[in-house]
């Protein structure tokens, strides 16, 4: 009766193992998630975690620094995509807002969000649909805590 | 009982089998094929290599098999300090996708490729390229579908 179990139980760890391994790397689960409960388009790196969230009218950025809950503030932010570039303006700390139109224009699309912050340099990637609303980000970044709420200006 | 979890355990390994993938730390382990940097994008394993004078992307899927790039187009975007260039990478026979110019060299190069695959759409992938490389790692190699999974539908024979 024991061996039979024990061996369930070694193949079932094998198993869940694997799936782990598995885990796409668009989200590198090595370090925390983004510190941020809004819904959106996650991406990381060494330095910089950020969310895009697509709203009516706009592209909302949330940027922080990667691991800490930090907003990055007065950073020069640019979006590239294969033929175009969008401008981005600081809207509150660690806020930024996109208002071009073609990055809500419905379609599959993959950005190059640059980020220069104090002396940090730092390039991250979005593949984001904006009629999805966030909801493929959404299975691969879970939120873990709620955001402080920044004070109103 | 026994062999509900026997069942249980064995779908699992099943499905995690099916949800062939290799994350970046792992592929960061092993030895590119073209001396690149691999990077796990979609359905795609992409390689960069970037040159003094040329920018080579080299695209394969999961298993390792060259994915014809000649219907394909990529536009990378590189951070070296204040400097930020955007540049397009054409399609340069076989797998790889391909750039010429003068290219910064420096070990804090950063680069976003968005890649537009033939029938995959839009894809990305953030690449350092001047990451101290593993010497001792092993090299990867091309996996053998019927093994591990189906590979990526073959494209037309118009664009090969």
């Amino acid at each position: 009766m024991f061996l039979p179990a024990a061996r369930a139980a070694v193949l079932l760890a094998i198993a869940l193992a694997a799936q782990d391994f598995a885990v796409g790397a668009e989200f590198d689960r090595r370090g925390q998630p983004p510190l941020m409960d809004e819904h959106g388009f996650a991406a990381t790196s060494d330095e910089f975690s950020i969310v895009a969230v697509p709203q009516d009218d706009h592209l909302k950025l949330l940027v922080e620094r990667f691991g800490e809950a930090r907003a990055i503030t007065k950073a020069n932010i640019e979006i590239h995509a294969a033929n175009k570039q969008a401008s981005v303006t600081e809207v509150g700390d660690g806020v930024y807002r996109a208002s071009d139109a073609w990055l809500l224009e419905p379609g599959k699309k993959a950005l190059a969000v640059t980020i220069r912050a104090d002396d940090m340099r730092d390039v991250l990637v979005i593949v984001f649909d904006p009629a999805q609303g966030g909801g493929e980000a959404n299975r691969r970044a879970p939120k873990y805590g709620p955001r402080q709420e920044q004070p109103e200006q | 009982m026994k062999q509900a979890v026997r069942c249980c355990a064995l779908l699992c390994l099943l499905s995690a089998t099916l949800s062939f993938a290799h994350p970046d730390w792992y592929l960061a382990r092993l030895k590119p094929p073209n001396g690149g940097q691999l990077r796990n994008a979609g359905n795609f394993h992409m390689e960069l290599v970037v040159g003094a004078s040329e920018i080579r992307l080299y695209v394969s899927d999961h298993f390792f098999n060259k994915f014809p790039t000649k219907a394909s187009s990529a536009t990378a975007v590189l951070v070296s300090g204040d400097q930020i260039m955007r540049v397009a990478l054409e399609p340069g026979g076989d797998n790889l996708l391909k750039a010429s110019g003068t290219f910064p060299q420096d070990t804090n190069l950063k680069i976003a490729i968005l890649l537009e695959a033939y029938r995959y759409g839009p894809i990305a992938a953030r690449f350092t390229p001047f990451q101290k490389l593993n010497e001792s790692a092993p090299p990867a190699q091309r996996i053998e579908p019927a093994q591990t999974g189906e590979a990526l539908p073959e494209p037309p024979a118009s664009i090969r």
